[in-house]
C-alpha cells in the first residue's frame, strides 16, 4: 500500500511539474524579454542620444545670430528652470494633440463614408476623391511635423544647457520654427475643409436634392 | 492476587479443562467479568480497555488460541485455526483486538488517494483552460478581422450630406479647442529666459 502511495505520489508531483514548468518558463521568458527590452531601451537611448548630438551640431550651423556674451550668461542662469516649462510644454501637446489627431481621422472617415454612399447612389465624387487625399497628404505633413516638434522639445529638456548655452539656444528656436510650422499646417488643414472640401460638399448636396425632387416628382405624378 | 488469579475465568468460554496459559501472556488480555469478582479490589486491566464490551470478543476470538502453538501449552482447539500470514510471529501478549485496527490506516489512505486524485485533476483541468484561453484570444482576434467588410452602404441622401458639413464644422470646433500648440508656447517671456 505505502509503494502504491508512493508511486502514485510521484505521478501526481510529476503531472504538477508537466504543468507547471512550461508556465514557469513562460515567465522566465517574460522576464527575460523585458531585460532584453530594458537592454534595448538603454542602447536605444544611447543611439538617441548620439542621434539628438548629431542634430544639435546640424542646428548649431544653420543658427543665424550666435547669442551675445550677455544671452549666453543669462541663458546659463534661467535655462534650468526654462527646461522645467519647456517638460510642461511637451505634456500639454502630447496630451491636447490626442484630440486633434482623433478630429482630423474622423474627418477623413466621415468623408470617405460619404464618398462610398454617394457612389452607391450614382453621383460622380471624383472631385471629392481628389480633396480628400490632398486632405491627407496635408494631415500627413501635420504628422510629421508635429513630431519634429516633440523630438525638439526633447532635446531641449535633456540639453546640457549649463555646459552649452549655445546649443540651446540653436534647439530652441529649431523647436520655435516647428511650432510656428506646425499651427501653419493646422490652419491650412483647416481652411482647406472650410474653403475647398465644404463647397464641393454643398456642390453635391445641390445636385442630391434636384434628383430627389425629380424622383418626388415622378412618384407624385 | 490469588483472587485476581482464579477470577480470570472467561465467560464466554466452552465449559472443560482451560488450557495451560501462561500468567504473564494472558493477564492483560482477559477481562474478568464484574460478577465473578466479590471483592473487586485486586483486579489488573489494561489501561486503554474497556471493560464489559470487551469480554465476549476476546474470549470467542479463535486467532487467540492459534497463535499461541498448540504444541506449547497442550491445547487442542475445538475449531481449527485459520492460516495467519506473516503475522503469525506477532508477541504473544498483543491482544487480538489490535488486529482489528488496520481498517483505520487503510480509509485514510484511501482517503489519500482520492485527494491526491483530486488534485491531478484539478490540475489538469488549470492546464486545459489556460490552453483553451490562449486559443480563444486568437478566434476573437481573427472573428474580428474577418466580419468588419461585411457592412452594406446605403445610397446617399441630401440629407447625409448636410450632416456630413455639420460634422466637419464640429471636428474643426474640436481640432481648434484643443490648444495643443500654441504660438506662446516657447516664447522668452513663457519660459522665464
Amino acid at each position: 500500500m505505502n509503494k502504491y502511495l508512493k508511486r502514485l505520489t510521484l505521478s501526481v508531483v510529476a503531472l504538477g511539474l508537466l504543468v507547471i514548468a512550461p508556465m514557469a518558463s513562460a515567465e522566465t521568458n517574460t522576464t527575460t524579454t523585458k531585460k532584453a527590452d530594458t537592454t534595448g531601451s538603454v542602447a536605444e537611448s544611447a543611439i538617441e542620444m548620439k542621434n539628438r548630438e548629431a542634430r544639435l551640431e546640424k542646428e548649431k550651423i544653420e543658427l543665424k545670430v550666435k547669442p551675445e556674451t550677455k544671452e549666453v550668461e543669462s541663458i546659463k542662469s534661467k535655462c534650468k528652470p526654462a527646461q522645467l516649462k519647456i517638460k510642461d510644454v511637451g505634456d500639454k501637446t502630447e496630451l491636447n494633440v490626442k484630440e486633434r489627431s482623433k478630429a482630423y481621422t474622423e474627418v477623413v472617415t466621415k468623408l470617405t463614408e460619404t464618398v462610398a454612399k454617394l457612389k452607391v447612389k450614382g453621383v460622380v465624387t471624383t472631385t471629392l476623391e481628389q480633396e480628400i487625399a490632398l486632405l491627407n497628404t496635408k494631415i500627413a505633413l501635420f504628422n510629421t511635423d508635429l513630431a519634429t516638434y516633440k523630438t525638439a522639445l526633447s532635446d531641449l529638456k535633456l540639453h546640457d544647457c549649463v555646459a552649452d548655452p549655445t546649443g540651446f539656444k540653436a534647439v530652441l528656436e529649431s523647436a520655435r520654427t516647428v511650432n510656428t510650422k506646425l499651427i501653419a499646417d493646422a490652419a491650412d488643414i483647416k481652411a482647406y475643409i472650410k474653403n475647398t472640401i465644404k463647397p464641393t460638399l454643398l456642390q453635391i448636396r445641390t445636385a442630391l436634392e434636384a434628383q430627389e425632387k425629380v424622383t418626388t416628382n415622378k412618384e407624385s405624378n | 492476587m490469588e483472587d485476581t488469579q482464579n477470577n480470570t475465568q472467561p465467560v464466554g468460554m466452552p465449559e472443560g479443562p482451560m488450557p495451560e496459559m501462561p500468567a504473564v501472556s494472558t493477564a492483560p488480555t482477559v477481562t474478568p467479568a464484574p460478577s465473578a469478582n466479590p471483592m473487586g479490589a485486586d483486579i489488573i486491566r489494561p489501561a486503554a480497555m474497556p471493560q464489559a464490551p470487551m469480554e465476549a470478543p476476546v474470549n470467542n476470538f479463535p486467532v487467540e488460541s492459534s497463535a499461541q502453538p498448540a504444541t506449547d501449552f497442550n491445547v487442542t482447539p475445538t475449531t481449527p485455526a485459520p492460516a495467519m500470514p506473516s503475522d503469525s510471529n506477532t508477541p504473544a501478549d498483543v491482544s487480538p483486538l489490535i488486529a482489528s485496527t488496520p481498517k483505520t490506516p487503510k480509509k485514510k489512505s484511501k482517503a489519500l488517494v482520492l485527494v491526491i486524485v483530486i488534485v491531478a485533476v484539478v490540475l489538469a483541468a488549470a492546464a486545459v483552460f489556460l490552453y483553451l484561453n490562449s486559443t480563444k484570444t486568437t478566434t476573437k482576434t481573427t472573428k474580428v478581422t474577418v466580419a468588419s467588410p461585411t457592412v452594406a452602404v446605403k445610397p446617399a441622401t441630401s440629407a447625409d450630406v448636410t450632416k456630413l458639413s455639420t460634422d466637419l464644422d464640429a471636428s474643426i470646433a474640436v481640432a481648434d479647442a484643443t490648444q495643443d500648440i500654441t504660438s506662446s508656447d516657447l516664447t522668452n517671456t513663457a519660459l522665464g529666459l
